[in-house]
């Protein structure tokens, strides 16, 4: 029977992960940004005033779901009052491009039939009549940019007419903007800027206590009848907080809130420890946790040093070699005099042909380990003749070198001889 | 939208008035009734004006029992059917019947023209027809007006200016010819109405005493009008073949009596003795010799004693009833303000059960015109036009308006006992079934009219009984109308009389039954919902299922008028602080218009944004419109283009040309039309036009590259004749300057500058708009105003900042409230909007928020922050590679004891700190070679806080600084604004 309740929790678990709801405490408090964006989405619909907010914070730390979950509830609350139209900057950045798309929204919301071929100059008066009529009609329209950093290159004519109609009586309307460039105001021109009102919601990452508390209101397991296996979860439960209190785990936790406390960070990392739970007993061990911040933490320049062959490694000392020289810009014609020379001093007779070096040369290329630095103005040149630089420093090629499995001797022999202080750290 | 007052939540009470003469005395509490029964002595003039507000109500009929004698003259008036049928209504379940018009009435009629149900050829018949019998005098057939008008757009001009001194300006010629022509007739006929009015009446109420009906009452009437009449005969029918001619439309086609038998257009009739002009609200009978119709009481009887008599009666909210003031128990002494409920229904409301009196044996109840309607036993509809039938009949449509009980949500606790809707089903009913006027009023006319008699209703919403939806009707404010809509077709078909929007909305009756039904098949010629045709058709739809509570219920608080003032959407009565901008505006205006020969003159308005130099010349051009009305200034048009909102700059000359001529032209084909219509050459062959007023806001973004848009709109005032004056906004005072010397020279000549507020002008600003709110403390607007001063001297942001601390201290308020649940009355004496919330508002709104988010970040972001620090110390440059700051971060991880994480996240964690501008960094393409430098490097250094040993950092890299003998000043602050620079040097 465990193992349909590991089942069943992990499945559970994982829902839970995936649901931006459980991420939000579940009563928030009148301080918290989920009231404050309440509150003035929903003046907006009782007093019929218009609004524009900001919201601010890094990337991960919750401003989009808030913002969905502030929209849903207002949508179940009052139906038929509210009428959303959301745009992302990434997609719509193009001025006409939105607005045909705003339209296109509206045109859906309310059932009307939309046409692609209307001008903008249809597209904008359209918008105008029906912002017009849905405030006589008492509704509200929130239009909901995303990447709102990303529709401020250019005229800014979208901004523009939006913050325009947010000023005429003929509208009951709200914009709000989520960005995570924290000056994104900054960018609006002092004309767009003059009729944006400056409200901002700030979305910090949460403090360690409150880290602390949603990890507990995520993973335990609900020991009330909404979960079928009600014994097996107080073990669960009881387990979970012997792991908890344990020193390794705050260890665990610290190092991985220490590179990245967001939410979102987090979350992926109990994502990961709950799919590396043990099938078998259906608990979580330290271990699970273990592994999850091992794959948090991956470092993929080295594992993809780890998978270059020998002559790549060999051409990556070389241009190191080069780097050292400090002999200014070099390209594969030099890589190839340095090798030779290298071989030569050496007489490892591991001497490989020119187009075989060619091949391993591109293949570095397509790892990304090395690259051009002359911005594609040499394009008609051939790849020989091109610049190139190492993208890796010094200290992931030597690390990589370390743990290459089949990394000749004389590699870190002339690598050492050549940087002798770069591998201290 | 946010009305200041709230019109219909608190209905006001009817106060009685104890009138004179005029109105009987025995009225209920405020609705004064008018009865011609009781007059002896009607003044002539009380007759001969026909107006259609209830300040002079309408002189009620009795019950019409009349026949004419149908071999008489053309005025056929009412043929009195024996077997009168019922009023042909479908049904109003919500359910469109296909035809408009019950079978009854067509076999009855034996109408030959089928054009009742097709749409077509009833605007083909409507079209220029003109009177066939002149003694009627018809006013002007309105719907063929319309029609007229976007056939004559391009003769805009041909609206002589007759100097008349009417002064109507538009926006289109063609709407003004219209209107010249509707109000050069109605003057005339206003003037001679009675007259006019006299001889149908004359002819009528011979009819009348010849036939020796119930015109007793109207014989002294008659004797007045017989003298009138024949003398006056003649001069009416020149009048009407002036007035006909004056309307210079050029489409009369005369003299084809009985050619054709076409339908007569009129504007207003009398009919059965009481005048029925387009506009009007009347009554609709619903049944056919219903015993109920003979009676019509006057007056309502008290509910108490039964009676009516001359004592002060009062009306209950909720049932609508009457009761004399001293049959009330206790007596009142005098009509109580607000509203009031009588006994019975608080009784009913407390659950209750009462018995109201029953009236004495044998007495009849008999209900007033307006408790019918409420019981559906009557129809209320509005008049939209008259006309009279080839047969001589005389009919109208109507569009009606529903009880709220008939409306499929039904009746709702919010909805006032007085309240209908108007919904946009039409109808052509015969002028036989109209009973007598009612009067439907806005909120705004509702809440006035508490002494104009019972037939007052209230109607805010409009109903869709397709849709079953409300909507709000919307304020039509002439002014802003006509001054801001550039777009004539629009304006035409939104504002069309009601056979126009029939069309369309018959059109789009089949245009959604092809939608249901076969969804691919009629893509065709269905208009979707965002092309120019199809905004009518579709916006329609919109609308809510009911309406909603809180509109009705809620009163608004102190702080929340304070905040629907402070919304910079709303327009403050008066502009202060900018009088004399203002007054240099309407000098400019006035000299470039009036005087014989327009010269047409260029002036530029500069300023930073938010110094209201919009809003002043929309101000002072309303002004100068009143003007115009009044007859003191030329008529002029106003075109205003906001350069910001066209697809490009060479779209100017479209928009004007639309704007002009309400034509819609490619740009090209519009320049070249503009060129034509400004140059000298065709000045002489057209007649005056009138002055053309252009603003242009955001001027600057009309600059192309060889600044040819700019140069054409600039050149044309200064040809002769153009009449052109253009008022050029923009932000840059020099904007002239930069441009090509030829422009400059246009431009230049007149410039007004409208520099930032000082905190002094914004605190009045603020103040104004605050008048008469005690919502605020003036130490508080003061603080904002200095603030906002300080900064930018932006209105806006002065605004909006006032807006901010009252929502904040509303929100405060209203989370008390929620979360105690204590009485609030304690806590409204103190919701002042004071110092604290505005501290917190300016905290918000100003403060740069990357502060609190270095503060948050996670550990290892702050050390990769101060080895971003000591980078620049170290080496004096700004810029560092992530090479060497991952060395930096490395050893400083290894000399602190910490962990030093992988290169790979310290990269992606830079990348993540790069994205929110707390770095600034290249792409992550570039790797190892990504070039970092701090943002803010200045506020790193105060605001980190560190738990120790970290805490050691920072001092460690001053010291090192200090002792290396210089401060490096990063030059990365320059990306900032003032305003934000001051913030970092507070921090």
């Amino acid at each position: 029977m465990s193992t349909g309740a590991a089942a069943d929790a992990q499945a559970l678990l994982r829902c839970r992960l995936s649901d931006p709801r459980f991420s939000l405490s579940p009563s928030p408090s009148p301080d918290s940004n989920y009231s404050k964006l309440k509150f003035i989405l929903s003046n907006s619909i009782f007093e019929s005033c218009n609004n524009s907010v900001l919201l601010l914070g890094p990337r991960g730390c919750g401003k989009t779901t808030v913002l969905e979950l502030v929209l849903r509830k207002l949508q179940t609350d009052h139906p038929d009052r509210l009428s959303v139209v959301r745009l992302n900057g990434l997609l719509h950045s193009d001025d006409r491009c939105a607005l045909k798309e705003i339209v296109r929204q509206l045109c859906t919301d309310h059932q009307l039939i939309f046409s692609k071929m209307a001008s903008c100059d249809d597209n904008s008066q359209f918008m105008l009549s029906m912002l017009r009529e849905c405030a006589l009609a008492h509704k509200a329209i929130i239009f909901v940019l995303d990447e709102f950093d990303l529709f401020t290159p250019g005229k800014q004519r979208l901004l523009y007419s939006l913050l325009d109609a947010m000023q005429s009586v003929q509208s009951q309307a709200v914009v709000v903007g989520v960005s995570c460039r924290l000056d994104a105001d900054q960018l609006l021109e002092k004309r767009v800027r003059s009729r944006f009102s400056h409200r901002k919601l700030l979305f910090l990452p949460p403090s360690m206590e409150d880290l602390q508390r949603l990890l507990r209101q995520i993973l335990f397991l609900p020991t009330d009848s909404s979960f079928r296996h009600s014994d097996f979860a107080v073990k669960f439960n009881a387990k979970l907080s012997v792991i908890f209190n344990g020193e390794g785990f705050i260890d665990i936790l610290n190092s991985v809130v220490g590179v990245d406390n967001s939410v979102s960070h987090l979350l992926n990392f109990l994502f990961c420890a709950v799919c590396n739970m043990d099938s078998g007993s259906g608990f979580l061990s330290l271990g699970s946790f273990k592994s999850a911040m091992l794959s948090v933490q991956r470092q993929l320049k080295l594992e993809s040093l780890q998978d270059v062959s020998i002559l790549e490694l060999y051409i990556l000392v070389c241009m190191k070699r080069l780097e050292a020289k400090d002999c200014g810009s070099y390209n594969f014609n030099s890589i190839m005099k340095e090798y030779k020379g290298l071989q030569d001093a050496s007489q490892t007779g591991a001497y490989y042909s020119r187009q075989v070096c060619l091949r391993a040369f591109e293949h570095l290329l397509e790892c990304e380990l090395v690259g051009f630095t002359d911005n594609n103005r040499g394009q008609s040149l051939s790849i020989e003749f091109r610049a190139v630089v190492l993208l890796i420093s010094s200290h992931e090629l030597y690390q990589g070198l370390r743990s290459s499995r089949n990394c000749p001797d004389i590699l870190l022999q002339w690598f050492d001889r050549e940087n002798p202080k770069s591998h201290a750290y | 939208m946010a009305m200041a007052e709230t019109p219909a939540n608190a209905k006001n009470r009817r106060t009685l008035t104890s009138k004179d003469q005029e109105t009987p005395a025995n009225a209920k509490n405020g609705r004064t009734l008018a009865s011609e029964d009781q007059e002896t002595q009607i003044s002539p003039s009380s007759i001969l004006a026909f107006p259609s507000t209830p300040s002079n109500p309408a002189p009620r009929r009795p019950a019409r029992k009349l026949a004419f004698n149908p071999e008489h003259s053309a005025i056929q008036g009412t043929v009195s059917y024996a077997d009168s049928f019922e009023t042909p209504k479908p049904s109003k379940n919500g359910k469109r019947t296909g035809t408009r018009k019950t079978e009854a009435v067509q076999e009855k009629k034996g109408l030959v023209d089928d054009g009742e149900n097709s749409k077509k050829s009833r605007i083909q018949k409507n079209n220029g027809e003109r009177s066939s019998e002149l003694l009627l005098s018809p006013i002007s057939p309105d719907i063929s007006e319309c029609r007229k008008r976007k056939r004559l757009f391009a003769e805009p001009e041909a609206s002589a200016f007759s100097g008349k001194g009417n002064g109507v300006s538009s926006t289109n010629g063609g709407r003004s010819v219209s209107r010249k022509g509707k109000s050069g007739h109605s003057v005339e006929e206003d003037g001679s109405s009675g007259k006019n009015v006299a001889t149908k009446n004359g002819k009528w109420k011979k009819e009348f005493a010849k036939n020796g009906k119930s015109g007793k009452v109207y014989d002294d009437l008659v004797v007045l009008r017989n003298t009138r009449s024949s003398q006056n005969a003649r001069k009416n029918k020149k009048n009407e073949q002036n007035s006909l001619k004056f309307s210079g439309h050029g489409v009369e086609k005369k003299g084809n009596l009985g050619l054709k038998k076409k339908r007569v257009f009129y504007k207003k009739i009398v009919y059965d003795g009481a005048e029925f002009s387009v506009g009007d609200d009347v009554y609709v009978k619903r049944r056919e010799n219903a015993s109920s119709d003979g009676e019509d009481p006057e007056v309502e009887e008290c509910r108490v004693c039964f009676r009516s008599g001359r004592a002060v009666m009062i009306e209950c909210d909720e049932c609508l009833g009457g009761f004399h003031l001293r049959c009330l128990k206790p007596p009142l002494k005098e009509v109580p303000e607000g509203d009031w409920v009588c006994g019975f229904c608080e009784a009913r409301k407390n659950g209750v059960v009462v018995e109201l009196p029953k009236p004495p044996k044998g007495k009849k109840i008999s209900r007033t015109a307006r408790e019918k309607l409420l019981s559906s036993d009557l129809w209320a509809a509005r008049i939209e036009s008259i006309w009279k039938e080839t047969d001589g009949n005389y009919w109208c449509k109507a569009r009606w308006y529903l009880i709220p009980e008939e409306t499929t949500i039904g009746r709702q606790p919010h909805n006032l006992r007085r309240e209908i809707f108007r919904t946009n089903d039409f109808d052509d009913i015969e002028m036989e079934s109209v009973f007598r006027h009612c009067y439907v009023m806005t909120p705004k006319e509702f809440s006035k009219s508490s002494n104009d008699g019972d037939d007052v209703f209230l109607c805010e919403y409009e109903y869709d009984v397709q849709w079953h939806t409300f909507k709000r009707i919307a304020d039509i404010d002439n002014d802003e109308e006509s001054y801001t809509d550039g777009d004539t077709e629009d304006w035409d078909s939104s504002k069309d009389s009601g056979s126009d929007m029939e069309e369309e909305y018959e059109y789009e009756q089949e245009r959604l039954k092809g939608v249901s039904a076969a969804k691919n098949s009629c893509h065709m010629h269905e208009p979707a919902a965002n092309s120019r045709k199809g905004q009518i058709f579709g916006l329609q739809r919109i609308g809510t299922k009911k309406i909603p509570e809180h509109v009705r219920f809620h009163k608004q608080t102190e702080l929340e008028r304070a905040k629907a003032t402070l919304l910079l959407a709303t327009l403050p009565k008066s502009l202060p602080c900018r009088n004399k901008e203002m007054e240099d505006i309407a000098a400019f205006i006035r000299g470039a218009i009036s005087g014989d020969q327009c010269l047409g003159r260029c002036l530029y308005i500069h300023g930073v944004p938010g110094t209201g130099k919009t809003m002043s010349v929309l101000a002072v051009m309303r002004h100068l419109k009143c003007e115009v009305d009044a007859g003191r200034l030329q008529p002029h048009r106003f075109v205003e283009i906001n350069s910001l909102k066209l697809a490009s700059p060479e779209n100017i000359y479209k928009v004007l040309y639309e704007a002009l001529s309400g034509h819609r032209v490619g740009w090209k084909k519009a320049f070249h039309l503009l060129n034509e219509r400004f140059s000298e050459s065709n000045r002489l062959s057209k007649e005056e036009t009138q002055p053309c007023v252009l603003l242009i806001d955001e001027l600057d973004l009309l600059v192309t590259r060889n600044q040819s848009v700019l140069y054409n709109v600039l050149d044309w005032p200064s040809r002769a004749h153009s009449k052109l004056v253009v008022i050029g906004i923009a932000n840059t005072m020099d904007l002239p300057e930069k441009l090509l010397p030829r422009i400059t020279s246009r431009m230049g000549m007149q410039r007004l500058c409208f520099g930032p507020y000082s905190y002094q002008q914004l605190q009045e600003i603020i103040s104004t708009r605050l008048k008469g709110i005690d919502a605020f403390e003036n130490q508080a607007i003061e603080f904002a105003s200095r603030k906002v001063a300080a900064i930018s001297g932006d209105a806006r942001r002065a605004l909006e900042l006032c807006r901010r601390a009252a929502e904040l201290a509303d929100y405060q308020l209203k989370q008390t409230v929620g979360s105690t649940n204590s009485s609030h009355n304690a806590k409204a004496g103190k919701c002042l909007v004071g110092m604290a919330e505005v501290e917190a508002a300016i905290h918000e709104m100003f403060q740069a928020p990357h502060i609190q988010v270095i503060k948050g970040c996670s550990k290892l972001s702050k050390i990769m922050l101060v080895a971003l620090v000591r980078e620049l110390y170290k080496t004096g440059m700004a810029e560092t590679t992530f090479d060497k700051l991952a060395v930096s971060v490395a050893s400083l991880c290894a000399s602190h004891g910490e962990k030093c994480p992988g290169w790979d996240i310290l990269f992606k964690l830079g990348c993540k700190l790069g994205e929110c501008r707390l770095l600034l960094c290249e792409p992550g393409t570039r790797h190892s070679l990504q070039k970092l430098q701090l943002n803010f490097p200045r506020t790193v250094q105060s605001c980190l806080g560190f738990p120790s040993p970290w805490q050691s950092i920072v001092p460690l890299l001053r010291l090192e600084a200090v002792s290396k003998g210089h401060y490096v000043i990063c030059s990365v602050e320059s990306g900032h604004t003032i305003e934000l620079a001051s913030e970092e040097c507070q921090s």
